[in-house]
C-alpha cells in the first residue's frame, strides 16, 4: 500500500516538474523578456538594462534560471503582473475560488442529475425518457461551450431573468449577508446550468452503460433473486457498482471542463481564471500566463487527487487490493 | 471481410456521411457556390436581415432593399424594384483555391439589388458567403492539426506500446505532462508566446501547430494500449519466430491490424479539432479578419446588441454544432458495427 502511495506521489512529482518546465519553456521562448520594454525607453542607458540583466540573473544560463524560478516558486513568488501591476500569485488567489465555485457547483449540478435520470433511463432502455435524453446527451456533446453560453446570453438578454456579467452587482459584494449571497447566486446561476448542461451528455452516456453492464453481473441476479424491491436494487446495489467508471472518467473530465469554464467566464463575464488567462494573453502578460497554466494545472491536479481518493473510500475492492 | 464492414458502415451512415460531402463540397467550391467574396463589404447595408428570391413576374427575383433606420438597422423593400436572379453567371472575380482565375458564381443578382440568403454582418459582408470560406478555413486548419497530432500520437503510441520498458515510461509520463494542463490553458499559454500583429498565415500555422501539439498524447495512449494488446497476439509470435524485425512487424502486422480501430479513433478526435480551432478563433486568438472561420464570424455576434440586431450572426454556431454532430455520428456507427473499436 504505501509503496503504491509512494509510485503514485513520484508520478505526480515527475509530472509537476514536467508542467513547470513546459511553462518555463515557454516563457523562455517568448520574444523579449521583461526588461524590453525597458530597453526602448531612450531615458534607459544601455549599462542600467546590462547591470539589472545581472541583478535579474537573465545572464545565467537557461538550466541555471529554471532553478532560480523554481526556488522563488516555492517561496511563493510568480513574479509580477505588468498590466495589473500587483504580484501574479495575489491575482491568482482572488480568482481561483471563484472558478473552484463555477466548476464545483457545475459538477454538483450535472452529477446530481445525470446519474439519477441514467439509472432510471438503464432500467427501461429504449423508452421515450431514455430516447429523449440520449438524444439530448448527443446535443449536450456536440455543442461547443462558448456556444451555448452564447445562447444563454441571449436568453438572459431576452428575459432579463439572470444578470450578465460579473459575479456581483456594483456593491453586492460589500453588502455581506444573506442579500449578498444571493446576489452571488444569481450570477453563478447561468453560467453554472451553461457548464453543467455541456457535460450532462457524457455523463449520462458512460453511467447508462454502466448501469447496463453492472445489470448483467452475478451479483446483480443474486440480489435480485432475494427478493429486493426495485428501488434498492437500483440504487444501492447498481448505482455503487456502476459509478467507479465514472470516478476514474473523472480527472480526464475535470480538463474538459476547466477549458469548458474558461470560455463560460470569458462569455457571461464571470471573474474567474480563464478571464484572467484571455487578458494576460491579449496584453502579453507572460508572467501571469504562467502563472494561469500552474494554476490550471494544479486544480486538475488536485481534483484527479479527489477522484482516486473517492475511488478508494467507495469501492471496497480497491481498499481490499491496498491492504494486501 | 473488409469490405462487408465498410460497406455496413456506409449503408447504415448515410445520412452524416451525405451531410459530410455537402460541408466539403461546400468548402472547396466556396468562390464558385458564394455569390459573394468573404471581404466584398457593403457598408450602407449593416445587419441586413436575409433577403430570399421569390417568384416574381414569372422568374425568380430578388427584391431590392434599402436603409429605412441606420440606428435599429431597419430595412423595408424599394416597391416595385425587383432584380432577378441569374444562374452561372458572371460576378465577382475570383481564384479557386489560389491555382484558376474565374468569375463564373452558381447565382448572382444584378446591382442595385443584393442577394443574401443568411443576411449580413456589420459590415454588409454576406453570411452565407462567409461560412462557406469558413468551413473550408476551419476544415482545412483542423485536419492539418489532427493529421500532424494523429501522425505524432500513433508513432508516440507504437514506440511505447512496442517496446515497453524506461521508452514506455518515458512516453506515458511526457504524455501525463500534456494531458495535466486543461487543454484551453495551454493553447493560450502557447499563443501568448508568440507576438501579436502576425498575418494570418502565419497565425493559421501556429494554431494549427499548437493544436496538434495538445492533442497527441490522448491518441499516444489510446495507440499504445491496442498495440500492448496486439504484441501478444499469435501473428506477432509467429511472425517474430520467422525471423522478421521488430520494425517489420510494427508496419506490416500491428498498424494493419489496428487500422480499423484508428480510423474510428481518427474520426472521433476531429470534433475537438474543430472546437478547438473555433475556440480559439472566437476569442480573437485564433484565425484573424478579415478571413472567416467558423470561429470568428460567431465572435461577430459576442456582445446582445449584436445578437439582438443580427441573430442570423448565430448561424456559424449550428454549422459547428452540425459538423461535430456529424462526425460524432460517424464515430459511433463505425464502432458499433465493428467489435475492433472495443478490442482495448
Amino acid at each position: 500500500m504505501i509503496r503504491k502511495i509512494l509510485t503514485r506521489l513520484l508520478h505526480l512529482a515527475v509530472v509537476l516538474l514536467g508542467i513547470l518546465f513546459l511553462s518555463f519553456l515557454l516563457i523562455h521562448m517568448a520574444p523579449g523578456n521583461f526588461l524590453s520594454q525597458m530597453a526602448m525607453n531612450p531615458q534607459v542607458s544601455p549599462e542600467i538594462i546590462r547591470r539589472l540583466n545581472v541583478l535579474y540573473g537573465l545572464d545565467k544560463p537557461f538550466y541555471v534560471q529554471f532553478l532560480d524560478w523554481i526556488g522563488a516558486l516555492f517561496r511563493g513568488n510568480l513574479g509580477y503582473s505588468f498590466s495589473y501591476h500587483v504580484p501574479v500569485v495575489q491575482l491568482l488567489l482572488s480568482r481561483i475560488p471563484l472558478t473552484l465555485l463555477l466548476t464545483a457547483s457545475a459538477v454538483c449540478l450535472s452529477w446530481g442529475v445525470a446519474l439519477p435520470f441514467a439509472v432510471y433511463g438503464a432500467s427501461r432502455p429504449n423508452g421515450w425518457l431514455d430516447r429523449t435524453l440520449t438524444g439530448f446527451s448527443y446535443l449536450s456533446i456536440s455543442i461547443p461551450s462558448f456556444f451555448l453560453a452564447l445562447l444563454g446570453v441571449l436568453l438572459a438578454g431576452a428575459t432579463g431573468w439572470f444578470p450578465i456579467g460579473g459575479a456581483h452587482n456594483v456593491g453586492g459584494a460589500e453588502s455581506g449577508g444573506v442579500a449578498g449571497w444571493l446576489d452571488l447566486l444569481r450570477h453563478l446561476t447561468l453560467p453554472a446550468l451553461t457548464l453543467a448542461l455541456g457535460s450532462f451528455g457524457v455523463l449520462y452516456r458512460l453511467m447508462r452503460s454502466s448501469v447496463m453492464e453492472a445489470e448483467s453481473k452475478p451479483f446483480f441476479a443474486a440480489a435480485r433473486a432475494r427478493g429486493l424491491s426495485p428501488s434498492i436494487l437500483r440504487y444501492r446495489y447498481l448505482f455503487r457498482n456502476a459509478v467507479n467508471p465514472l470516478i476514474t472518467l473523472f480527472g480526464m473530465e475535470l480538463g474538459g471542463l476547466l477549458s469548458g469554464a474558461a470560455f463560460v467566464e470569458m462569455v457571461y463575464g464571470w471573474p474567474g481564471m480563464g478571464r484572467l488567462m484571455l487578458h494576460a494573453v491579449l496584453t502579453e502578460d507572460l508572467y501571469l500566463v504562467m502563472g494561469g497554466i500552474l494554476a490550471g494545472s494544479a486544480m486538475l491536479l488536485l481534483g484527479n487527487m479527489l477522484a482516486d481518493g473517492a475511488l478508494y473510500l467507495l469501492d471496497p475492492r480497491i481498499r481490499e487490493e491496498g491492504s494486501k | 471481410m473488409k469490405t462487408k464492414k465498410t460497406g455496413v458502415v456506409f449503408r447504415r451512415s448515410r445520412i452524416p456521411l451525405t451531410i459530410l460531402l455537402v460541408f466539403f463540397v461546400s468548402g472547396l467550391f466556396a468562390e464558385f457556390l458564394a455569390p459573394y467574396r468573404y471581404d466584398s463589404v457593403r457598408f450602407d447595408l449593416s445587419y441586413m436581415p436575409p433577403v430570399w428570391p421569390s417568384v416574381h413576374r414569372g422568374r425568380l427575383e430578388v427584391p431590392v432593399m434599402t436603409l429605412a433606420d441606420p440606428v435599429l438597422h431597419h430595412f423595408r423593400r424599394v416597391p416595385g424594384k425587383w432584380v432577378p436572379v441569374r444562374f452561372f453567371c458572371r460576378g465577382e472575380r475570383y481564384r479557386w483555391m489560389g491555382l484558376f482565375s474565374a468569375r463564373h458564381h452558381l447565382f448572382c443578382v444584378g446591382r442595385p439589388g443584393r442577394i443574401s440568403l443568411l443576411g449580413l454582418d456589420l459590415l454588409g459582408r454576406d453570411l452565407f458567403s462567409r461560412l462557406l470560406y469558413g468551413v473550408r478555413f476551419s476544415f482545412l486548419l483542423s485536419f492539418s492539426a489532427v493529421s500532424i497530432s494523429f501522425f505524432v500520437g500513433v508513432l508516440a503510441g507504437l514506440l511505447a506500446g512496442t517496446s515497453g520498458g524506461w521508452v514506455d515510461q518515458l512516453v506515458m509520463r511526457v504524455g501525463e505532462i500534456f494531458m495535466a494542463i486543461p487543454s484551453l490553458y495551454l493553447l493560450m499559454g502557447i499563443r501568448a508566446v508568440f507576438p501579436p500583429g502576425l498575418s494570418t498565415m502565419e497565425v493559421t500555422l501556429i494554431v494549427t501547430g499548437a493544436l496538434a501539439f495538445v492533442g497527441w498524447a490522448g491518441l499516444a495512449r489510446v495507440v499504445r494500449g491496442v498495440a500492448r494488446s496486439l504484441r501478444e497476439e499469435e501473428f506477432v509470435l509467429a511472425a517474430r519466430s520467422v525471423g522478421v524485425s521488430w520494425w517489420g512487424i510494427w508496419i506490416r502486422h500491428i498498424l494493419p491490424n489496428m487500422s480499423y480501430y484508428l480510423l474510428v479513433a481518427l474520426t472521433l478526435s476531429i470534433p475537438a479539432f474543430i472546437v478547438g480551432e473555433a475556440g480559439l478563433s472566437f476569442l480573437g486568438l485564433g484565425v484573424s479578419e478579415p478571413h472567416p472561420s467558423l470561429g470568428n464570424i460567431l465572435a461577430e455576434s459576442q456582445s446582445l446588441p449584436a445578437m439582438k440586431a443580427a441573430p442570423w450572426l448565430l448561424l456559424s454556431g449550428l454549422v459547428i454544432v452540425s459538423i461535430v454532430i456529424v462526425f460524432n455520428l460517424l464515430g459511433d456507427q463505425m464502432r458499433n458495427s465493428d467489435d475492433a473499436g472495443k478490442r482495448p
